[in-house]
């Protein structure tokens, strides 16, 4: 399909956008806009959308270019601080995982101890705990505090770090 | 984690920084944003068929642009850059709406805009144009605008919308025999000259 063209269409919208039209423009480009189908065309609605870009130009009240200005610049400011306190969040949310894990770790590791103290006292507990019982079960606790002493403290110890470290770091780090 | 906000002195030292931010600084911006932002409301506005919808997208146009690294050939090349940034804005915004949410929208608000127009003809004008742009398609309004009240050329407004030129000539002569009919018998300017 041809589409119905004029070389002289371009000059009769740059004329009506201008404002040169009706009054102010060539004779001839008026002469032949009332012929042309095409320019007719294109003339009635250049026409009604320059009115109405002049009546919104007229209405329209954009804030100032200071204000836009210094609007942009606070909140690339706060994307930038967002951006930065992205990976101290991840960091956050690792660590705490990290602790779960290593908590969850510590007690399998205690437990068989602990059950096999409490288990070579059940039947101890039936009678009253007398100063002869108290005597039997410290050698027990003192084997369970050897037994925890040499890896256990190093593991809460790592545990604390784990879940100090990037508490300190945010509180350090953050606004106030 | 606590959201994250600015004290007023990072709000003084962010004014700081702008120009170290954006690849433009605040006195090119002014002159560009008075040439620009008036005409670009404008564009916004009337494919949007929402004032208040247009202050905000101008607002976020002007972030997107004063945030891209591109690097402009020219005075034209920047401002074209500009409105399809505000054009990709208006997509994004309509793709959260059906079209008949959006259609319902731009009739409700079409007698709201034309009712404080001073002159009568001019008024009736401007309601039957907006009458016939809001059952239009919005690539047909951008397109209208672009080449009849902005007097873009063809490359200019393939550029904005991201269309191909040489399918350009046959939308818009779509786009004004669709206006030309939803409009009826058009008002020829200066025929009893």
């Amino acid at each position: 399909m041809t589409l119905p063209e004029c070389p002289l269409e371009r000059e009769v919208i740059a004329a009506i956008v201008a404002g040169r039209w009706p009054h102010d423009c060539d004779e001839l480009l008026h002469v032949h806009a009332a012929e042309c189908g095409v320019c007719k065309e294109v003339a009635a609605i250049a026409d009604l959308l320059r009115v109405e870009r002049e009546t919104l130009h007229e209405e329209v009240n954009v804030p100032s270019a200071g204000q836009i200005w210094w609007r942009a610049a606070i909140r690339a400011r706060l994307e930038a601080s967002r951006q930065a306190a992205r990976p101290l969040s991840w960091l956050f949310g690792a660590s705490v995982a990290c602790a779960a894990g290593l908590a969850a770790s510590l007690v399998e590791l205690l437990w068989s101890p602990v059950r096999q103290v409490v288990g070579g006292l059940t039947p101890a507990w039936t009678p009253l705990l007398g100063v002869g019982e108290i005597g039997r079960l410290l050698p027990a606790i003192a084997d369970l505090t050897s037994l925890t002493a040499t890896g256990g403290f190093l593991l809460l110890g790592a545990a604390a770090c784990l879940v100090l470290a990037p508490l300190a770091l945010y509180f350090a780090l953050s606004d106030d | 984690m606590r959201e994250v906000t600015l004290s007023d002195v990072e709000r003084l030292g962010a004014f700081g920084d702008a120009e170290r931010t954006f690849l433009m600084t605040e006195e090119a911006f002014r002159a560009f944003y008075e040439q620009t932002a008036r005409p670009l409301w404008a564009y916004l506005a009337r494919i949007t068929a929402d004032s208040r919808l247009a202050d905000d997208l101008l607002q976020e146009t002007y972030y997107r642009f004063l945030r891209t690294r591109a690097e402009f050939e020219s005075d034209d090349h920047r401002r074209n850059y500009l409105f399809r940034i505000g054009t990709n804005l208006v997509r994004d915004h309509w793709r959260r709406f059906t079209t008949e949410d959006r259609h319902l929208t731009e009739s409700a608000r079409v007698e709201e805009r034309v009712a404080g127009a001073p002159e009568a003809d001019r008024a009736v004008r401007r309601l039957d144009l907006a009458r016939a742009m809001a059952h239009m398609k919005p690539r047909e309004r951008s397109l209208l605008w672009l080449a009849y009240a902005q007097g873009c050329s063809h490359e200019e407004i393939a550029a904005v919308l991201g269309l191909k030129k040489a399918s350009l000539k046959a939308l818009l002569f779509r786009a004004r025999k669709r206006l030309i009919a939803l409009l009826g018998t058009p008002h020829v300017p200066g025929a009893g000259r």
